[in-house]
């Protein structure tokens, strides 16, 4: 049966190995999932599909929950989703309770985990259904609500944000024009005619900056020890759980749904996770070292990940710079992700939901191995672990096609990164817009071709219409949100 | 007034002119007389929604005179430029060096050359330098066959 191909030592194996990585790397204050993603990328070139995504999908799931192991006993977050859980959890920790917190942190990560997966298993299919429905019109729009979404939700500024994946947009026009065949802004180099290659791209803008920025501050990453021996108390974790189902359950919802807005990721699930919880429970404790700090946010982070998952597989759309890398790599592997992997590769997909199931499960032996392991992680120095992560930069980005350009280009993208980095600007809306970009001018041209240049169509379809609604809402409701709220004020 | 931000919005301008120039030479798209959507039509709305977003930092700079320092912030002294330029320079010559000298030794003799130059003991360095060397090749020359440069004067010495 295919859906028990995922405990084959094929597709086990390198997953059980992708998680130990994704512990190691989000338990690494400044090194994010997104980039132990795009480091673990160059290493499923040569597999097949499912165990490829697999190593994705372990590695970004264990990474978001190890970074809430430094977050807790040194008030680091190991990655940017892990910002929300420092509040309580290091209160906690200092409070000589940090291993309750790491265990609270650990099932619930799981726990939501497993619902945003569950909610993608039932949601996805019938949504995919729904999206055969959509045409050129409405895929243009939802390219761009992905985009808007992106920008909005990114961190600095919107229009730093629409900048950011507009010259995403522009890069994705280097290469042979589909259409016309005419090759745009390649000058008459030949690797160009291809376009940008995504992987190296995403390599460069994730990890190559992360080192030359890590490398250029001043502060360094060497961390003093845990100060707090690791005991964990399973039936105090458990007695916490039962008491706060009701925050695990709401966290892991809120979570799913932001998670699947495109461009919201695993970071703005858990703040908007602890916002709601503080909020709904009215907890004078939270932020003080309240158990509910540590199970909203930690059980957000994680079912985000699930929710990302679902316009990734049904639109085609990534929900944050992690789909947007598992985007590119589905099309290395010659998949094209929407609607129609439903039914064209559906024991794939079945396999994949397997998978996401079983990481939840193998999370708790991996997450308290790296938990137990983290006194040695940050014992690291930084000159170390950036040299590791430059060298496997160089040699990620030239496995791909055994090219030397795609290292130039990969070097070339790890300095935009850098630069946009120091001026805040997101880089996810650029890998977005990157990745977008021939799907988004694609169906724009089409579509006018087929009516003739009238650009009306666009607008009077209904789910096109009710996508231009969202994307006008999208960007004009924020800014006056915050014009009418300093008024007030 | 931020200068990064005017630098930012004067880099805009550039490209956005540049796309509008370099693109007039695109071919135009007709069919059957009638002028469709060609290879320009997309990149040049690019452009012009750059040439929007320059305007905005501009105004945003001169006229409503924000002052955000946000280079500024981040200000980087001369050593820890070095630092990016040791790496940028190993990022340019690691396959160069390595289709003469081979990957793995390139790999060992790159890595302890940055541990060192970014503050690690000599010894550490040479430890993690050669372990690095040998988890690359066991995990890409081996295990994945992918063709390492194996270098042209190691090749003449054998």
């Amino acid at each position: 049966m295919q859906l028990f191909d995922v405990l084959k030592p094929d597709v086990l194996f390198p997953l059980l190995l992708s998680m130990l990585f994704g512990v190691f790397v989000g338990a690494i204050p400044g090194l994010t999932a997104t980039m132990a993603v795009a480091l673990i990328i160059p290493l499923t070139y040569y597999m097949k599909p499912v165990a490829g995504l697999a190593m994705v999908l372990g590695a970004s799931f264990t990474a978001i929950f190890a970074g809430d192991i430094p977050a807790t006993f040194l008030r680091i977050p190991g990655t940017p989703a892990s910002g929300a859980a420092i509040l309580d959890g290091f209160e906690l920790s200092k409070k000589g309770k940090g291993s309750l917190a790491l265990m609270l942190d650990l099932f619930c990560s799981a726990l939501g985990g497993l619902i945003g997966v569950v909610i993608l298993i039932t949601v996805s299919p019938p949504l995919a259904k729904f999206a055969l429905q959509f045409t050129h019109f409405e895929y243009f729009w939802l390219g761009i609500f992905g985009l808007s979404m992106a920008a909005v939700l990114s961190r600095g500024n919107t229009i730093k944000g629409l900048l950011s994946a507009t010259l995403g947009l522009l890069i994705s026009t280097i290469g042979i024009d589909v259409t016309t065949g005419y090759p745009r802004f390649t000058f008459n180099v030949t690797e160009l005619m291809d376009g940008v290659s995504f992987i190296p791209a995403m390599i460069g803008l994730f990890g190559l900056s992360e080192v030359l920025k890590r490398t250029s501050e001043k502060s360094r990453l060497q961390l003093s020890a845990v100060s707090e021996v690791v005991r964990p108390n399973l039936k105090e974790t458990f007695a916490h759980i039962w008491n706060h189902k009701f925050t695990l359950l709401r966290g892991a919802l809120v979570g799913t749904f932001i998670g699947a807005l495109p461009g919201a990721g695993a970071d703005v699930a858990a703040w908007v996770s602890y916002g709601v919880e503080k909020n709904v429970s009215k907890d004078e404790e939270l932020g003080k070292g309240s158990v509910r700090g540590v199970i909203a946010p930690t059980s957000a982070n994680n079912a985000a990940i699930g929710g990302t998952w679902i316009p990734a597989l049904v639109f085609g759309l990534p929900g944050d710079s992690i789909t947007a890398i598992v985007l590119g790599a589905m099309l290395m592997y010659g998949l094209r992700p929407g609607p129609m992997i439903f039914t064209q590769s559906r024991d794939l997909v079945t396999q994949l939901f397997a998978v996401a199931v079983l990481i939840q499960i193998l999370l708790i032996p991996v997450g308290w191995l790296g938990i137990k392991a983290f006194s040695l992680f940050v014992r690291l120095k930084t000159s170390l672990v950036m040299t590791a992560v430059t060298i496997f930069c160089i040699i990620g980005s030239y496995a791909l096609r055994n090219s030397v350009f795609d290292v130039y280009v990969m070097f070339v993208f790890g300095l935009i990164g850098y630069v946009f980095e120091k001026l805040r600007i997101p880089l996810a809306p650029m890998i977005l817009g990157l990745i977008l970009g021939r799907t988004v001018e694609d169906n724009l041209r089409v579509g006018l071709i087929k009516t003739k240049g009238n650009f009306l169509p666009f607008l009077t379809r209904p789910i096109s219409l009710a996508l231009f609604v969202m994307i006008v809402l999208v960007l004009i409701v924020p800014p006056l949100t915050k014009t009418f709220s300093k008024k007030k004020v | 007034m931020s200068v990064a931000d005017v630098i930012l919005g004067s880099v805009l301008v550039f490209i956005s002119f540049f796309v509008l120039l370099y693109s007039r030479k695109f071919p135009h798209f007709v069919v059957r007389g009638v002028r469709l959507p060609g290879p320009s039509f997309f990149p040049r709305i690019l452009a012009v929604l750059l040439l929007i977003f320059a305007v905005y930092i501009f105004v945003e700079q001169f006229l409503l005179r924000k002052r955000k320092a946000l280079w500024e912030e981040h200000r980087i002294d001369a050593k820890s430029l070095l630092n990016v330029l040791w790496i940028s320079l190993m990022v340019l010559f690691f396959f160069p060096l390595a289709s003469l000298i081979g990957t793995f030794i390139t790999v060992s003799l790159m890595s302890f050359l940055l541990t060192v130059v970014l503050k690690a003991k000599w010894y550490e360095a040479l430890i993690f330098s050669f372990a690095v060397a040998l988890v690359v090749y066991l995990i890409f020359g081996v295990i994945f066959k992918i063709p390492l440069p194996g270098g042209i004067l190691l090749a003449k010495l054998r």
